[in-house]
């Protein structure tokens, strides 16, 4: 073999060289090759930063540029809206950035609480709204509801579109975590995982965590801490809703979204359960399932279609349809995540229901659920709902213990008040 | 808060709240097209997800090319790195391995061609690494084979070695040699005839290989 090879012998020794380079190099990965995303990560959030400033700047340059001679030309445009930054003593200030407490007064008349230790900023304004960032900590806003109006609260990955409205946010950047708390008018929240965003309409509590991608909406419980500044105006107080604007935590949410909501007229067909949920069109997929026969659903529907389907059940008012699909669900799929969840939310029904029976058997699930997932999402809420359910029963040394297990896991939770109170009596 | 309000929302909280949970879509699970969508929708768990899913066949690759085990960490970066960055200008969002393959057979050339301006610049010197620690065969004499093989890879332009690798070492089927080159089939499989005949004709004039291989057998190794 030392100036040519036949072809047999040449494809045989081209194979077994080719076979030696395979398993000479492999696709196993050492332990800091398998790190390499920590690494990749670090870069890629270093990468995004500069570049962001630069597709703003070059963006700037050509809406400037693009706009220069539309300006020219054209009627003026409105003016744009001014702001000052007042601190805690009503100085006002220049900078855009509050550090600490204090509040954002626009010339529109709406207003931004910065609770202490928050911090916010300003980074755009127009004659219609403008853009704030939350950088962490929470906020008060109460946006006055003018035509055409667009304002936007970012805080990390997430987004809170405004209409005309006021609400309460909070961004945790350790935990990655936004809390929004709506008092009137409705806002579209979008982020990781909102799909086309999610709408939130007053009377609503959302917790989004882009950690875990989970999201829960639920009704408003109290908010843990105000966020206002001793000097705040009373205007800027959360105040209740006129009977009439208020919606009923009995109401169906289709009633209770204020916007026209043409979202859900224009769904797209193909639209799967876990989104039209997303979306909110409960009444979509329980049409759905009506159609496809219950007992269908029940027995061969997907996990995520099963727990979508529930949800909207739930929503929609008919919790005989949520309940069979929560026990299918924790039947079929005991070892998924909703399996796991059905527990809380079969107490939620429970307990809904009128008649000591029906809290005791709430209470069993509420405890299912916290023996079943030592880490889950919704101890926080099981545990509330428990000691809601001790004080409701007037059992108080139960309610006590749950009152203290609560506040040594949830200190700022949304129980943590009714937690607090509860012990300091039983002293 | 009003304490009306607070109160109004514990009694609410009292009577039973209507929580909705939208579940985390099972990411792991996702199917490449679902993954892509999360990563340009900005789901934060989705890059690493990706990474997880594709980074063996990108080390595999490289290692594949350049003969070597230990030292293709930075090249695997600057394939993801591009990857992110190139994601939304990907259509088909199914074909995310195929578009990866193309990013790194593109990181590929690049680093061959850097590595021919750098022996050129030593004066000739072949690599700058020893031979017999690119491989990792158990066996010396095959480890030995290997080395010489890779050597003779040295000597093929960029495009013709990626195409080699791709189809003798790897494995892929002409369509995907070529879409991953960017070229036609036809010049895919000119490229890789002419690959293949120098390739055959090193072989043919390396003693230590000829030694080597006429000591196999026919089901080895």
């Amino acid at each position: 073999m030392t100036t040519s090879l036949d072809p047999q012998d040449s494809d045989r020794a081209l194979d077994h060289l080719c076979e030696l380079a395979r398993a000479s190099f492999t696709d196993e990965l050492s332990d800091r090759e398998q790190a390499g995303w920590n690494r990749l990560e670090a870069k890629l959030s270093r990468r995004s930063r500069p570049r962001r400033v630069l597709v703003f700047g070059l963006g700037l340059a050509a809406v400037a540029a693009a706009a220069l001679p539309l300006a020219l030309r054209l009627r003026p445009t409105p003016p744009s809206l001014g702001f000052r930054v007042v601190d805690e003593g009503g100085v006002a200030q220049t900078a855009s950035n509050l550090a600490s407490a204090g509040r954002i007064e626009f010339s529109d008349g709406s207003q931004i609480n910065v609770a202490s230790e928050a911090r916010a900023s300003v980074t755009a304004i127009d004659a219609r709204g403008a853009h704030i960032r939350l950088e962490h900590g929470r906020l008060s806003a109460r946006f006055v509801q003018l035509p055409n109006a667009s304002w936007s609260v970012a805080a990390g990955p997430y987004q809170v579109l405004v209409t005309g409205t006021a609400f309460d946010v909070s961004w945790a950047p350790d935990a990655r975590a936004l809390e929004l708390w709506l008092r009137h008018g409705s806002v579209l929240v979008k982020g990781p995982n909102t799909g086309q965003g999610i709408a939130v309409v007053a009377g609503q509590h959302l917790q989004a965590s882009a950690a875990t991608g989970q999201i829960v909406l639920d009704a408003m419980a109290p908010a843990p801490v105000q966020p206002a500044a001793p000097t705040a105006p009373a205007d800027l107080a959360p105040t209740p809703s006129p009977p009439s604007e208020r919606p009923s935590i009995r109401e169906s949410p289709r009633t209770q979204r204020p916007t026209p909501t043409p979202r859900s007229a224009i769904l797209e067909p193909s639209l799967t359960w876990p989104q039209a949920l997303a979306r909110g069109d409960f009444q979509r997929i329980l049409d759905e399932g009506a159609r496809r026969g219950l007992d269908q659903v029940i027995a061969n529907a997907t996990s995520a279609d099963l727990a979508a389907f529930a949800d909207a059940a739930r929503y929609g008012r008919r919790n005989d349809l949520a309940q069979r699909a929560l026990l299918a669900q924790r039947q079929r799929f005991p070892q998924t995540l909703p399996g796991r969840d059905a527990a809380f939310f079969l107490g939620t029904i429970d307990e809904a229901r009128a008649g000591r029976e029906a809290q005791m058997s709430a209470l069993r699930w509420y405890g299912r659920y916290l023996a079943e997932n030592p880490s889950g999402n919704l101890r926080g809420q099981a545990l509330g709902r428990r000691l809601a359910i001790f004080e409701s029963l007037h059992d108080r040394s139960a309610a006590r213990e749950t009152a203290v297990q609560y506040l040594a896991q949830f200190p700022a939770g949304p129980y943590a008040s009714n937690a607090r109170r509860i012990v300091e009596s039983g002293r | 808060m009003t304490t009306d309000m607070r109160s109004e929302s514990e009694s609410q909280a009292r009577q039973g709240a209507k929580i909705l949970v939208l579940p985390a879509a099972d990411l792991a699970t996702a199917d490449d097209a679902g993954l892509v969508r999360a990563t340009l929708d900005g789901d934060p768990r989705a890059p690493r997800v990706l990474w997880n899913r594709h980074a063996r066949l990108v080390y595999r690759i490289l290692r594949r090319s350049l003969g070597q085990q230990n030292e293709v960490e930075d090249l695997v970066q600057e394939v993801f790195l591009n990857l992110f960055k190139r994601l939304p200008t990907l259509r088909e969002h199914k074909a995310l391995p195929a578009f990866l393959v193309t990013i790194t057979t593109l990181t590929l050339r690049h680093e061959l061609r850097r590595r021919w301006v750098r022996r050129c610049m030593s004066l000739g010197a072949r690599d700058d690494l020893d031979p017999d620690l690119r491989v990792v065969h158990p066996n010396p004499e095959a480890r030995q084979a290997v080395s010489r093989l890779y050597a003779i890879l040295d000597r093929l332009g960029s495009e013709d070695r990626i195409a080699f690798v791709l189809r003798f070492i790897e494995g892929m089927e002409l369509t995907e040699v070529a879409a991953a080159l960017g070229l036609s089939l036809a010049t895919t499989k000119r490229r890789l005839a002419h690959a293949r005949a120098r390739v055959d004709h090193h072989i043919a004039r390396d003693p230590g290989l000829a030694a080597y291989l006429s000591g196999i057998d026919e089901t080895s190794p």
